[in-house]
């Protein structure tokens, strides 16, 4: 007898979701292969970004959510450009990455988990970027506390980052509006 | 030199730090073209990369905190940096497209705000600029000088929000470079992607990235890569090594900002022009250009 899909399989809900958070329609998609030929990263990814939207299609979730390839799209923008669909897929992946913070999924390699969170507390304390604080964290959440540390002095010298953060009034505003946007 | 050119500055974050050249040389260069810049006070990060990974509506928010305060100024907003510029011009454009999520947004940063206030990149602003009229600007000519203009994603994608018309080819930035006489090489990675946002995440893929760009630019030619971009720029330049370990070569060039190029050709003294902070200066390939033309003639 032929086994035939239900609603359930296909995972509705989490569609719906995804396209709350991202305004994507994955069903649009048919899969001619653009954005994964197209895609930077791609060799990297352990699915291509047509076939992340695929298993998404078919209600293969946990398998799309395990997947590194939302994690390391670099938001280039080349496959959102070339979509025939009109799909804007890094956006799509942006909704994904959103979804994956909100179940706290565990990504096999967590560095861009851990870049985010690192660089929200950074402009959550100080309102912009500051570098030497951003970079000392990253190194420590990722236990790899020496990444790049050879560059530092130069930096430093040629006044590229600086030992202090930007001064001004209102450096708390972004502290403000993350906590005003969770509450709203 | 036609119309007037005013705008409201957000420089970003990097302007303020790894890319202080970027805003020295960029500052100068209005000045020359009678460009006006009204900065805007006590701006907060627009939360490129991290906010909308984290959650797409929050970023709306930070960067809708930016679009007011240029708003409240009553000038077109212009920003250095493309990852602010899509940032921004994302939220403008979801703001329009989805009335929920401008209430939300409007009770957060308590400014009601309806999506539609303008927003410049560097490259749209100087484009309005005419070459032929701003050629007296020029004291210190690059004649001969083969750059390879590297645009990187953001300033052309994606092109509903940006309406960039040759969004695949651009040329806006060696028709802008013109003005100084450089010789813009022709090469194909114009637009391909650095890798910029995992520069410090995952710093392994990035030789591939880096080291295609180059490659493909200095087989072509170029002596300096001009960017926009302040994540270009570093990425380029500090990810020389990851680069050469890929192609195999030991591969060494100057990334500037064009601004820079612009600065310089228009007699800016040292510090405004910034070749120093470049890790790698293009300031030798600049000086022995003189020793060049005095050989051809």
């Amino acid at each position: 007898m032929a086994e035939t899909l239900s609603n359930k399989d296909l995972h509705y809900e989490f569609r719906r979701e995804l396209y709350d958070i991202s305004g994507e329609n994955i069903e649009r998609c048919y899969q001619c292969g653009k954005c994964t030929a197209g895609c930077p990263i791609a060799f990297a990814m352990d699915l291509g970004p047509g076939r992340l939207i695929r298993y998404l299609q078919l209600g293969l979730i946990d398998e799309a959510l395990n997947s590194n390839t939302y994690w390391l799209c670099s938001n280039c923008l080349t496959c959102s450009t070339r979509c025939p669909r009109e799909i804007d897929i890094a956006n799509l992946m942006d909704g994904l990455r959103n979804i994956a913070f909100k179940r706290d999924i565990k990504p096999s390699d967590p560095s861009v988990k851990n870049f985010t969170r690192v660089f929200l507390y950074v402009i959550k304390n100080f309102g912009r970027m500051f570098e030497v604080a951003f970079v000392i964290f990253n190194n420590l959440v990722n236990l790899n506390p020496l990444k790049d540390m050879t560059k530092a002095p130069m930096m430093l010298l040629k006044g590229k980052i600086s030992l202090y953060p930007s001064r001004f009034e209102g450096s708390g505003r972004v502290k403000e509006i993350m906590e005003r946007w969770e509450k709203n | 030199m036609g119309e007037e050119l005013r705008f409201a500055y957000y420089p970003g974050c990097s302007a303020h730090s790894t890319s202080k050249e970027y805003e020295t040389s960029f500052r100068y260069v209005c000045e020359k073209l009678g460009i006006t810049l009204v900065d805007i006070e006590n701006w907060v990060c627009c939360g490129a990369s991290a906010g909308h990974f984290y959650d797409i509506g929050f970023s709306v928010a930070l960067a809708c905190d930016t679009l007011v305060k240029a708003r409240d100024i009553g000038l077109p907003l212009i920003t250095v940096c493309p990852a602010c510029y899509n940032r921004l011009l994302h939220a403008n454009y979801l703001i329009k497209e989805d009335g929920e999520l401008a209430k939300r947004v409007a009770d957060t940063i308590g400014s009601e705000y309806d999506g539609q206030h303008e927003v410049y990149n560097i490259l749209d602003a100087f484009s309005k600029i005419d070459i032929e009229e701003a050629k007296p600007i020029v004291e210190r000519p690059l004649d001969g000088l083969k750059v390879a203009c590297y645009y990187g994603c953001l300033f052309t994608r994606p092109p509903k929000m940006t309406n960039f018309k040759r969004y695949e080819d651009p040329l806006v930035m060696e028709n802008i470079l013109s003005l100084t006489g450089v010789d813009p090489v022709d090469y194909n990675h114009k637009v391909n992607c650095c890798g910029g946002s995992l520069s410090l995440s995952n710093t392994e893929v990035l030789g591939k990235l880096v080291g295609e760009i180059l490659d493909d630019a200095i087989r072509n030619g170029a002596e300096v890569i001009a960017t926009a971009c302040p994540l270009c720029q570093s990425t380029l330049e500090l990810r020389q090594n990851e680069a050469s370990k890929y192609l195999g070569r030991k591969i060494r060039v100057p990334i500037t900002y064009f601004t820079q190029l612009m600065a310089y050709s228009f007699g800016a003294d040292k510090k405004t022009v910034g070749f120093g902070r470049n890790w790698i200066s293009p300031a030798s390939i600049i000086n022995d250009l003189e020793k060049r033309e005095v050989k051809a003639g």
